[in-house]
């Protein structure tokens, strides 16, 4: 059993929490577990990847074109994540769009889902703004992603969403609880906010 | 997300998800370290921070010391009086610490000392990627490598021990991977810490004047030829698998071999090797048998290559090595780059999957000045104030959150080598190009660690220059270590808060002005003048002093937003053009505050030219 996990996004926006919580997860379940992290200069605002790696695997890094799921903090991102997830591979992307200040040429959110829906994978937008509205607290984007991750049937199977609800309630409180099962809710109900475009029958 | 304190403490024969450095951290404590001393450098940090954090509960002494080569010190003295001891650092923080190094084996040890190397392959976050096994070789000291963060504590462990039992000093090189991996690592048994010893006089042992060293160099190579004997049989030292085609990987090389392997599902035999210098010989002679062609990987340097084709030329044994000429010896070791490699090697036609094409341009986001960062507003003081005077300085810059200052609209960035560098190479420029001033810009952790020799040199010599000190009141690239500008000491407690003015003053510096950067005209006011001494063939130093707007948030200590007051806003992107901040936005054509981000500084508001910048809340 593998499942390779890419998290990406901006510095600052949470990832390397998003990271831990489901290490701890993991470990909660007895699962082998790699997390690779970007700290340093990096973190300072550039483009952050979170690697993370369960299963029968030893190497912390994930190969080109072969993560199961890459989830994106941020929609520009998920662009430049996309050379690590495979075929019919899950993208799974927040409506956050942050362009990287000083550059003129920034493709928009529409451009952004135009070309996704273009492509062989499977994709859900995650309406996180939605989500921070309710809670009124915008530092819950992180937990509520893994929420929406923890919705997908092989992935719960590893990473059941009870577990999670208390590890991040343990860890990150009552709030961080609520954003998550409000990302799981949304991407588990709202399903009209899929597009599939692949069906890996190999898989 | 940190470990809170009862998980590194946790209890024996639990499983607990770590950190590489974290695990580090608790394989010295179980072996019971009574002295940790470091300076911060990604991808080391942790490490001493993790030691920090549960120093008190321990009654163990750690420190963040001023630079590597004091807190090399600071441990090896440790062990020298019986105390067995850790120090820590970035790759390139050994460079600072050489000196002590190349001498320690030499002396040797009374108790376990390990120096752990962090190496930072691919330079996430460091301005070479240098390979530091080489200093094993280079120094008579053994290396141990770790392949994940449950060896790393396991051999921290180990390499306390055999210190210990060898009177020697050990180092363990990792590397990003695994400093900045996190992992499930079972806990072992912490013991109770020896922290305190003695020191006999016995000066014939430890004081390397040339009688004595000459006497030391014969053991020296005695010991190294009996510690190589002992690796041979250290249990993370082993033979998996059996096949013609043996892949010997060392230290983080390992785990992409071993998923390479699997990817191919080929009979492969795999020498795992944790002890990369010296390499043992027996153990090489053991895995031979049947093997035809050997695959070596490593990360960065053919070190084990080398030590291997030495061996086999010895042993006369033609046998086909490949290592760095088909994998490389640049940037990180990724699947990928080893599956290929091998399959090469077994004859097997490997094609990787092929990423998605994507038909839209990704904009690049490379790492900018944080929001309220108050290098921004100097670095707009500094280049208004040279503008006025209508000079183009030489700006030499330094290791920290302000080489940032390199990008656009800054540019004040013209030359980055180590640390200390900037006042170092202005020292150097002065004399060599007469008709530009020379500004060095330098962090004030960085001041202390490396800028004052050079300082006191350039007043000594009389070398013009301004040395621009950005005191953030913090080590900010690193996670905000506390330093003597701070006063605050590693365990938290307040010790004597050392001013930068003031050794400027005492080294009888010509021209000295502390300025707070939000305080924009201010700021310009005093590096204009700062930079006419300079300009007359002073030294001006000037102290740029504003808390880091990272931790100044995070204390609470910084609040409010700002925003555009559209009507007076007359849409000529001031702000925006000069100071590059993350929270204003261009909305078409119009300058807008992206209130999540705005920390508040202040400092657009203060350089708009129509006061079109109000505080909001």
């Amino acid at each position: 059993m593998k499942l390779d996990i890419l998290i990406v996004g901006v510095g600052g926006q949470g990832i390397i929490t998003m990271g831990s919580i489901i290490g701890e997860i993991c470990v909660k379940m007895g699962l082998n577990v790699r997390i690779a992290e970007t700290h340093g200069m990096a973190q300072r605002g550039g483009a952050v990847e979170v690697f993370i790696r369960i299963g029968d695997i030893d190497a912390p890094l994930i190969p080109l074109a072969s993560a199961d799921y890459v989830v994106a903090l941020e929609m520009i991102e998920s662009l430049r994540a996309l050379r690590y997830l495979k075929r019919c591979g899950w993208l799974l992307s927040s409506n956050v769009h942050l362009p990287p200040p000083n550059i003129d040429k920034i493709p928009t959110k529409s451009q952004i889902i135009e070309t996704l829906s273009k492509l062989p994978i499977n994709v859900m937008l995650i309406d996180v703004e939605k989500i921070v509205n309710e809670m009124k607290d915008s530092r819950v984007i992180n937990i509520a992603m893994v929420g929406a991750l923890l919705s997908f049937k092989d992935v719960e199977t590893f990473l059941p969403i009870d577990i999670a609800e208390d590890i991040v309630e343990k860890k990150l409180g009552e709030t961080n609880k609520k954003a998550l099962i409000m990302g799981y809710k949304q991407a588990m109900y709202e399903s009209s906010r899929k597009f599939i475009n692949c069906i890996d029958r190999d898989s | 997300m940190s470990r809170p304190k009862t998980e590194i403490l946790g209890e024996p024969d639990s499983t607990v998800l770590l950190l590489g450095n974290e695990a580090i951290a608790r394989g010295a404590i179980e072996y019971g370290i009574g002295v940790a001393a470091a300076y911060p450098g990604t991808p080391s940090s942790e490490v001493v921070e993790t030691l920090a954090k549960i120093s008190k509960e321990l009654g163990i002494y750690v420190e963040w010391s001023v630079n590597e080569k004091t807190a090399f010190e600071v441990a090896y003295a440790a062990a020298m009086s019986g105390v067995p001891s850790l120090t820590s650092m970035k790759h390139v923080g050994l460079n600072v610490a050489s000196d002590p190094l190349m001498s320690s084996a030499y002396t040797g040890v009374r108790a376990g000392f390990i120096i752990v190397t962090a190496d930072d392959p691919y330079m996430h976050s460091s301005q070479n990627e240098q390979d530091n096994r080489w200093y094993g070789l280079h120094a008579y000291i053994p290396v141990l490598e770790p392949s994940n963060p449950q060896e790393a504590k396991d051999l921290t462990f180990l390499g306390l021990e055999l210190s210990e039992r060898f009177n020697h000093p050990f180092i363990l090189r990792s590397v990003t991977r695994v400093s900045h991996v996190r992992a499930p690592v079972r806990l072992g048994v912490i013991r109770p810490p020896r922290t305190l010893g003695s020191f006999p006089r016995e000066p014939e042992k430890w004081a390397v004047i040339p009688s004595n060293a000459r006497k030391m160099k014969f053991r020296v190579i005695e010991k190294w030829r009996a510690i190589e004997e002992v690796l041979a049989d250290v249990p993370q030292n082993r033979v998996e698998g059996e096949g013609m085609v043996m892949v010997v990987a060392s230290g983080i090389g390992y785990s992409y071999a071993k998923d390479s392997i699997r990817l191919l599902k080929q009979k492969v035999k795999l020498l795992k090797i944790s002890t990369p210098v010296p390499l043992p010989r027996r153990l090489i002679e053991q895995a031979l048998d049947g093997v035809e062609k050997i695959l070596v990987v490593e990360e960065t340097d053919p070190i084990v290559e080398m030590q291997l084709k030495s061996i086999l030329y010895d042993m006369k044994q033609q046998i086909e090595v490949h290592g760095e000429d088909v994998i490389g010896r640049i940037g990180e070791l990724t699947i990928d780059r080893v599956v290929q490699a091998l399959a090469k090697l077994l004859g097997e036609n490997w094609v990787p999957p092929q990423p998605i094409k994507v038909d839209i341009e990704v904009p690049s986001r490379p790492p900018i000045l944080c929001p309220g960062c108050p290098h921004r507003a100097t670095f707009y003081a500094l280049k208004k104030a040279a503008k006025s005077l209508g000079i183009d300085p030489i700006y030499t810059g330094d290791i920290g959150c302000y080489s940032l200052g390199i990008s656009p609209p800054f540019n004040v960035q013209d030359v980055i080598i180590e640390m200390g560098g900037s006042i170092g190479l202005a020292n150097g420029f002065t004399h060599t190009v007469r008709d530009r001033p020379v500004v060095a810009i330098i962090g004030d952790s960085t001041f202390f660690h490396a800028g004052i020799p050079p300082m006191v040199n350039a007043i000594y010599n009389g070398s013009s220059m301004v040395i621009l000190v950005l005191d953030n009141e913090t080590t900010g690239m690193t996670g905000f270590q506390p330093h003597p500008g701070t006063g605050i000491r590693a365990s938290g407690e307040q010790g004597k808060r050392i001013f930068i003015e003031d050794i400027a003053k005492a080294a009888g510096a010509d021209f000295i002005a502390v300025f707070d950067p939000y305080n924009i005209d201010e700021a310009i006011d005093a590096i204009v003048k700062g930079l006419k001494v300079a300009v007359n063939g002073g030294v001006a130093v000037l102290v740029s002093r504003r808390m880091c707007s990272l931790l100044a948030s995070r204390l609470g200590l910084l609040k409010g937003t700002y925003a555009i007051d559209i009507d007076r806003c007359i849409g000529c992107l001031l702000c925006i053009k000069s100071l590059a901040c993350p929270a204003i936005l261009n909305e078409g054509g119009k300058p807008y505050i992206a209130e999540f981000i705005c920390r508040g500084c202040g400092v657009c508001a203060r350089i708009c030219p129509v006061k079109a910048v109000v505080k909001k809340n």
